[in-house]
């Protein structure tokens, strides 16, 4: 595979927006179909088959990588993807997770604060030592041992927060102090950061974002353009500044969000030989280029035309 | 009715659509200051913004945020209105919610709660992670003409048929209508674990239970 100079930019959102939702395999209007839940079935039964009991897999750093590898080879992946769920994060910042059973995936039990303000008040800074989250860095490195791309999801501060605090105090509060919400975004996001470079330290080849209970169709375009704008663009640009050697993958869901409130636009790349979506973004993605036209977990299939597509950030008077 | 009247079930009404609880607190009050009956000032005003309100979500004006907003002004009313609602009222239903074993997403549940409840149904909630048993027992042990369960996630679907079977194990299913929803139900699962309906929307739910409620009044 190789890689052509020439990038042609386009604009055309709506256009675009089809596409994606073309491109996810998930009903972007409803968010059927989505990776996510296809994932928590899977790993389950996968648990199962190799005789790993749950919840306790969820973990054991040996336990995730045997899953994470096996997974890879049954979806015929290129990349074995970390974590199961979008608890491990929020965990990490005091929320109260019950890991489930053998039928069921990690799920908060009950709320840590009884308002955003009460998070904020704790300032608490994500322990990479212990927990699922160092469970989560040693399988890592145990994969890249095993010669594996691997690739992590991390999850955005609205599903993070959601297993923190009351999902409607936190849009009251988003509503009604729009800055306190906004510093609680930037405070996760910092988390997030650091989260990263841990993961890029442990060989991490893929980082992928997504923030499923913000999804465009949950909290609609009014709140999804804010989000976009007070976090997310600036929390992607940090991002590609700072790990310039790791790729950096949205959720086609986030990166609608961007275009749509004018923050980013999609430039074209031209991609020749034969590749999957994974193989082109792995490939492509140094240089801090950003992809998420598909889903990173679906996305199998060659580029439609050979062409990839990445997200230039915009400053918005520039959109 | 005075326009006074008029006027503070049209501030009840807003104070839901424009998520506003402070003039639903007010508004509340001073309905009941100028003694206008409380079921008025719910199904009349209170209610009548979160209907206006559900139309919005419907046109895709309003999202879940908009929605659990709107929610909050219309219980900031109803605290205040609900101690003096006569005992006598005739209501449509009652009904079981909640969300089943091994999930916490709770939204879509709380919403069909809350369109139920403006539609005359009393709603008894189990919450989120609920187990099976409980759904049961509380079938058992209560008047209940409706169960709502929802889920968000694929691995947790199965509950839902281990709800009916269980309801069937104890004889009780002929006894309520079932409605089940969340993002990964469709019509064909609610038919191939036995249940009465799928709701695609948290507003279509009432207007489901009511029609089944129904045609089983209608069959007896």
């Amino acid at each position: 595979m190789t890689q052509q100079s020439e990038q042609r930019p386009t604009d055309q959102a709506q256009a675009d927006q089809a596409q994606s939702a073309a491109n996810l395999g998930a009903d972007v209007a409803t968010g059927k179909g989505c990776g996510h839940q296809d994932d928590a079935t899977r790993v389950l039964r996968i648990a199962q088959r190799l005789g790993l009991p749950l919840p306790a897999a969820h973990s054991d750093a040996h336990a995730l990588c045997l899953m994470a590898a096996m997974l890879r080879c049954e979806s015929q992946a290129d990349m074995a993807f970390l974590p199961f769920c979008c608890t491990v994060e929020a965990e990490a910042l005091g929320a109260h997770i019950n890991l489930g059973t053998a039928d069921s995936g990690p799920r908060p039990a009950g709320y840590a604060y009884d308002s955003l303000a009460a998070f904020m008040d704790d300032n608490r800074l994500m322990d990479f030592s212990s927990g699922r989250i160092h469970a989560i860095l040693e399988a890592c490195h145990m994969l890249k041992n095993q010669d594996e791309m691997v690739a992590v999801e991390i999850s955005g501060p609205v599903s993070i927060l959601s297993s923190l605090v009351d999902f409607a105090a936190l849009f009251k509060c988003w509503r009604k102090d729009a800055a306190l919400t906004t510093q609680a975004f930037l405070h996760i996001g910092g988390q997030l950061e650091r989260y990263a470079r841990e993961l890029c330290t442990a060989g991490v080849d893929l980082i992928s974002f997504a923030d499923p209970a913000a999804a465009p169709h949950i909290i609609g375009p009014r709140f999804s353009s804010m989000l976009a704008t007070s976090f997310l663009a600036p929390f992607l640009k940090k991002m590609a500044a700072s790990l310039p050697d790791t790729a950096l993958h949205l959720c086609p869901h986030s990166a609608s969000s961007l275009v749509n409130a004018q923050l980013a636009v999609w430039q074209e790349i031209p991609v020749s030989g034969h590749a999957t979506y994974q193989q082109a973004s792995l490939a492509l993605a140094k240089g801090g280029r950003i992809f998420g036209k598909r889903c990173i977990k679906r996305a199998s299939p060659l580029p439609e035309h050979g062409m990839l597509h990445t997200l230039q950030l915009q400053k918005p008077q520039e959109a | 009715m005075t326009p006074t009247d008029a006027s503070i079930l049209e501030d009840l009404a807003k104070s839901v659509l424009d998520m506003d609880e402070d003039l639903a607190r007010d508004s509340a009050q001073k309905a009941l200051e100028m003694k206008i009956n409380p079921r008025t000032a719910i199904s009349d005003g209170l209610c009548k913004g979160m209907e206006a309100a559900g139309v919005k979500y419907e046109e895709e004006e309003y999202f879940v945020p908009e929605l659990l907003l709107c929610s909050d002004a219309m219980y900031a009313g109803l605290d205040i209105l609900n101690p003096h609602m006569p005992r006598d009222e005739h209501r449509r239903g009652c009904g079981v919610i909640g969300v089943v074993e091994g999930d916490t997403h709770d939204i879509g549940k709380n919403l069909v709660k809350l369109f139920m409840e403006t539609h005359g149904f009393d709603m008894i909630d189990l919450g989120r992670d609920v187990p099976i048993e409980k759904f049961v027992e509380t079938v058992k042990n209560n008047d209940v003409q409706v169960v709502c369960m929802s889920t968000l996630m694929t691995t947790t679907m199965p509950g839902m048929k281990r709800v009916i079977e269980r309801l069937k194990e104890e004889g009780l299913r002929d006894k309520v209508k079932v409605l089940v929803g969340g993002a990964p139900i469709s019509h064909a699962f609610a038919a191939k674990i036995g249940a009465d309906a799928y709701c695609t929307t948290a507003t279509e739910a009432p207007v489901t239970a009511s029609t089944l409620l129904g045609e089983q009044a209608a069959a007896v």
